[in-house]
C-alpha cells in the first residue's frame, strides 16, 4: 500500500507520511507538470505499465494514480 | 561614398509606381498583389494603397486574370498582371496564344494590346519542381508577342514601358535576381565594366576592365547573368578572356547590334536556364550560324540546365541547374579542344549531369585493378535545418553482404536519429565510419556488386571519400573534394573520439542529444540578430479556470497547454511572427499555427510540435503535449514528423522560482516566446494590497523581421488571451 506513495514522495522530495491519497497537483504545489511526467514514468517502469496520454494527465492525485493502475489489474 | 543601387525587386517596384503615374489607364491584376501583403515578392507593395480602384487581388485563376487582362486591354487600358510563378505561366498559354497575342491581327485592323504578364521563374531558392522552371522557351516565336528578362545591366522601368508600348509581352524575372542590385553607371566589379548596345531595350555587353578582345562570349538572358559573370571570373583566373551579351529582349530577336561581336572570338556559347530542346538559345545558335557561317571558327556551345525536374532540395537543385562552374568548365573544355585540334562533332547540349542515389555510378578509380560496379550511398536531405548530420553507428558490418530495404546505418540531425536503409543489395563497403560528421549529398558507403577486399582503417581504397576528405571538403565549403590521393587515403585519425579516454579523465563528451541542441543554438546564435521583450500578468483567474476544466474533464490542464492556445489563437493578427524567412527580404508566411513546445523531462532538450492549434480543444492540446513529455521522459522515442515543421516555439520553464527566460530563436522561425515560474506577489488591486499570482512571457525574436513594438503587442495579445475573462472561455472551450 505504502509502495506508491513512497515512490510518489521521493519524487516530489517531500516527506512520505506528508503524502496521501489526496496528494496531488491540487494540493501539492511540488507536484508541478515535470514532476507529474516523471511520476507517470517513474509507475510505468515499477509496475510493467504503459499509461496513455489521456490516463497519465487523469493521474492528478496518488488515489487518481492508484485508481488508474488498479484498472489496469495492478495490485496496488 | 556612391549609394548602393536599389535591389531589383525594389527598382521594378518603384517602376511600377512611376508608371501607374504616368498613365491612367494602367491597371495591375495578380494574385495577392493589393496591400498590405503587396505580391509574393513584393514587387506591387505600396500600388493598391496610392492607387485605389487600379490594382485588383483576383481569384486563383492564372487563366482568369488573363482573360480580364485581355478584356481591359480590348476595351483601351493598359494591364501589368503578375502571374505568382512563372511555372503557372502554362495556365495563361491559352489565352496568351489565342486571345491576346491574336488579337492584335485578327480583326482586321491592328489593336494595341498594352498587356504585360509579369513571369518570376527560375530555381536556385529550394522552390522544388513546380515553382522553379524557367519557361520561357514555350513562348518563343508567338506572333504578336514579345518576351523580355529581367537583367541587373536594363533598367526595369524601361523594359516594362518598352513591353507596355510593344507589347503584348511577357516579362520574365529570374526570382535571384529580386535581392541582388542592378550595376549602375557601367560599373560591374573591379574586372568587369558593361554598357548598352543597339537600340532600347538593347543588349548589355559586358567586357573586362583593359577592353581585352574575348577568346569567348556567352550570350545569356537576364536570369543567367550572374552566374555567367562568375563563370568569366574563373575562366579570367584561366587565362580565358570572356565577354558577356545580355539582351532585354528576348524576342522578337534583335542580334543585328551585337553580330560583329560574335563575329571575333574563338567560342560562342549560349547560356540559359531552361531544360535543352527548343529553347531561346537554339534560336541565337541558328541565327548565328545562319549569318556568321563563313566567319565562324567553331560550333557554338550550348549550355542549360540537366533534363531532369528540379529537386527542392538545394544542394540537388544546384545538381541539375545551370551553374557558373559548370559554364566555365565547358567553356574551357571546348576552348582546349579547338587548341589542340580534336575534332569537335556536332555537339549535344551541354548540361550537368544527373545522378540518381539508386542509379549504379561506374565511375573507375584511377586504379589498374578493375573496380566493379558499386551504388554509392549519399547522405539524404532529411531536415531542412542541418546541412551536416553525425554518423551514430552502423548497422551492418564492413564488407558484409546486405539485402536491399536492410537498415545500413544511424544518422543524427540535430533534432533525431534517422535510420538509412540499402538502396540495392551488395557487398557494404564504409567510406565514413561512426563519429564522423558528414554533409547532406556526401558518399559514406558503397554497395558493391562483388565482394571487395577489405582494407585497412575506413580510408578504403584511393579517389573514394574518406572520412578525413568528407570532412576537409565541408570545412573548405568548396565544390571539389580534394584530389590528392595520398590526403584522401589518410584514414579516420582526424575526427573527434566518440568518448573521453581513460586518460583524459578532466573531459566531457556531450551526449548526442546534446549535440543536436548545441547544432540548432549555435546556427541560431550565428544567424539570427535576437531582441528580447518581456510582459507580466496575473494568472488567477486563469489557474482558476483551468482547475475547473481538469476536475470537470478528470485529466490535467495546465499553464503551458493555455500558452500554447493563447500563442496559436494571436496567428489571425500576427502572422508574420510565425513565418520564416526565405531571403533577406522575403517571409514565408505559415498557413497554420504549428507550436513547438521545448520539453527536457532531465533526458535531454526536444522540441516536438504541436499542430493545428488554433483549430483543436486544449485537452487535446494537453494530450499531444502529455505524450511528448512522456516520450522525452523515455528517452526521445520521437519521429521526424514529431520534430519538424514547427512555425513558432514556447520555451516552457514553469518550475518554481523561475522569473523569467529569454530563449535563443529557433532558426528559421522568427519568435520564441518563453513562459517562466508561477510566483506570488503583492500586488494593489483597487487600492488594497492583496496577493496574486503572475508569470512572465517573453519574446526573443529576429530583429530583421520584427522590431520591439510589435513584439510587445503580440505578447500582449497573447496576454490577454490568458487573462480576458471572455478569451479564457474560448481558449477553453
Amino acid at each position: 500500500m505504502n509502495e506508491l506513495i513512497t515512490l510518489v514522495a521521493g519524487i516530489l522530495d517531500m516527506p512520505a507520511e506528508t503524502v496521501d491519497e489526496n496528494t496531488g497537483t491540487a494540493t501539492a504545489a511540488e507536484w508541478s507538470s515535470l514532476r507529474h511526467v516523471q511520476i507517470i514514468g517513474s509507475v510505468e517502469r515499477a509496475y510493467g505499465v504503459r499509461l496513455s496520454a489521456r490516463e497519465a494527465r487523469a493521474c492528478r492525485s496518488v488515489g487518481a494514480l492508484r485508481d488508474t493502475l488498479r484498472t489496469r489489474g495492478v495490485a496496488v | 561614398m556612391t549609394p548602393l543601387a536599389p535591389r531589383l525587386a525594389e527598382s521594378l517596384n518603384g517602376a511600377l509606381h512611376r508608371l501607374f503615374a504616368e498613365r491612367p489607364g494602367l491597371h495591375l491584376l495578380g494574385e495577392d498583389v493589393a496591400d498590405p501583403y503587396g505580391g509574393a515578392f513584393k514587387v506591387t507593395r505600396g500600388l493598391s494603397d496610392r492607387h485605389p480602384g487600379r490594382v485588383l487581388s483576383t481569384p486563383i485563376s492564372e487563366n482568369g486574370l488573363a482573360g480580364v487582362a485581355a478584356g481591359l486591354a480590348l476595351a483601351g487600358d493598359e494591364v501589368v498582371a503578375e502571374v505568382m510563378f512563372g511555372d503557372f505561366a502554362a495556365l495563361v498559354f491559352d489565352p496568351v496564344l489565342n486571345l491576346i497575342s491574336k488579337s492584335v491581327t485578327m480583326y482586321g485592323r491592328r489593336l494595341p494590346m498594352p498587356v504585360v504578364l509579369r513571369c518570376p521563374v527560375g530555381g536556385r531558392r529550394g522552390y522544388g519542381p513546380t515553382h522553379s522552371q524557367s519557361v520561357q522557351k514555350h513562348f518563343v516565336g508567338m506572333p504578336n508577342l514579345a518576351l523580355y528578362e529581367l537583367s541587373p545591366f536594363h533598367d526595369p522601368y524601361g523594359l516594362l514601358a518598352h513591353a507596355l508600348d510593344h507589347g503584348p509581352a511577357l516579362l520574365f524575372e529570374d526570382k535571384v535576381l529580386y535581392t541582388r542590385r542592378a550595376y549602375a553607371d557601367g560599373v560591374v566589379d573591379e574586372h568587369f565594366r558593361s554598357s548598352l548596345t543597339g537600340d532600347a531595350p538593347g543588349w548589355a555587353h559586358v567586357t573586362p576592365v583593359d577592353g581585352a578582345a574575348p577568346d569567348v562570349v556567352l550570350v545569356c538572358p537576364g536570369g543567367v547573368a550572374h552566374r555567367a559573370l562568375a563563370a568569366a571570373h574563373l575562366l579570367r583566373e584561366r587565362g580565358v578572356t570572356a565577354h558577356l551579351l545580355v539582351p532585354g529582349r528576348l524576342y522578337p530577336l534583335d542580334i543585328e547590334p551585337v553580330l560583329p561581336l560574335l563575329e571575333r572570338p574563338a567560342l560562342v556559347a549560349v547560356a540559359e536556364e531552361s531544360t535543352a530542346g527548343g529553347t531561346w538559345g537554339s534560336d541565337i545558335a541558328a541565327l548565328v550560324y545562319e549569318r556568321l557561317w563563313p566567319r565562324l571558327r567553331a560550333p557554338v556551345l550550348r549550355l542549360s540546365s540537366a533534363d531532369s525536374i528540379i529537386p527542392a532540395a538545394r544542394h540537388l537543385e544546384d545538381r541539375v541547374l545551370l551553374g557558373e562552374r559548370h559554364i566555365a568548365e565547358a567553356v574551357a573544355e571546348r576552348l582546349d579542344m579547338l587548341k589542340t585540334g580534336a575534332a569537335v562533332v556536332a555537339e549535344p547540349v551541354a548540361a550537368p549531369v544527373v545522378r540518381s542515389v539508386a542509379e549504379p555510378v561506374a565511375e573507375v578509380a584511377a586504379e589498374s585493378v578493375l573496380v566493379p560496379l558499386a551504388v554509392p550511398l549519399v547522405v539524404p536531405k532529411l531536415n531542412s535545418n542541418d546541412t551536416h548530420y553525425l554518423v551514430t553507428g552502423w548497422l551492418a558490418e564492413d564488407g558484409a553482404r546486405v539485402e536491399a530495404g536492410a537498415p545500413l546505418v544511424e544518422l543524427e540531425t540535430s533534432k533525431a536519429v534517422e535510420e538509412i536503409e540499402a538502396p540495392t543489395a551488395g557487398y557494404l563497403r564504409i567510406s565514413a565510419s561512426a563519429g564522423t560528421e558528414v554533409e547532406v549529398g556526401a558518399v559514406i558507403a558503397e554497395l558493391h556488386e562483388l565482394a571487395p577486399p577489405l582494407q585497412t582503417a575506413a580510408g578504403s581504397r584511393p579517389g573514394s571519400e574518406a572520412p578525413a576528405t568528407v570532412a576537409a571538403y565541408a570545412t573548405a565549403g568548396g565544390d571539389e573534394p580534394p584530389a590528392a590521393p595520398a590526403q584522401a587515403a589518410q584514414p579516420a585519425q582526424a575526427c573527434p573520439p566518440a568518448e573521453p579516454s581513460p586518460a583524459d579523465r578532466r573531459t566531457y563528451v556531450l551526449d548526442r542529444v546534446q549535440r543536436g541542441t548545441a547544432a540548432v543554438v549555435s546556427r541560431a546564435h550565428k544567424e539570427v540578430p535576437a531582441a528580447f521583450t518581456a510582459v507580466e500578468l496575473g494568472v488567477d483567474p486563469l489557474l482558476a479556470r483551468l482547475r475547473l476544466l481538469s476536475e470537470e474533464s478528470g485529466a490535467e490542464v495546465g499553464v503551458p497547454e493555455a500558452v500554447v492556445k493563447a500563442v496559436a489563437a494571436a496567428h489571425d493578427r500576427f502572422g508574420h511572427l510565425f513565418g520564416s524567412l526565405v531571403d533577406e527580404r522575403t517571409v514565408a508566411l505559415a498557413e497554420t499555427p504549428h507550436v513547438a513546445v521545448t520539453i527536457d523531462a532531465g533526458r535531454g532538450l526536444y522540441t516536438p510540435v504541436i499542430r493545428d492549434c488554433a483549430s483543436r480543444s486544449i485537452a487535446d492540446i494537453a494530450d499531444d503535449l502529455m505524450d511528448f513529455r512522456m516520450k522525452a521522459w523515455r528517452g526521445g522515442d520521437f519521429t521526424t514528423s514529431e520534430l519538424d515543421g514547427g512555425t513558432i516555439t514556447i520555451s516552457i520553464n514553469t518550475e518554481a522560482d523561475v522569473v523569467f527566460v529569454q530563449p535563443i530563436v529557433m532558426w528559421p522561425q522568427l519568435c520564441m516566446l518563453s513562459v517562466g515560474g508561477l510566483r506570488r506577489q503583492l500586488a494593489l488591486h483597487d487600492g488594497v494590497l492583496a496577493t496574486t499570482t503572475v508569470v512572465v512571457l517573453g519574446l526573443a525574436y529576429d530583429h530583421r523581421v520584427v522590431n520591439g513594438a510589435e513584439a510587445v503587442a503580440f505578447l500582449r495579445a497573447v496576454a490577454d488571451n490568458l487573462r480576458e475573462p471572455d478569451r479564457l472561455d474560448q481558449l477553453v472551450a
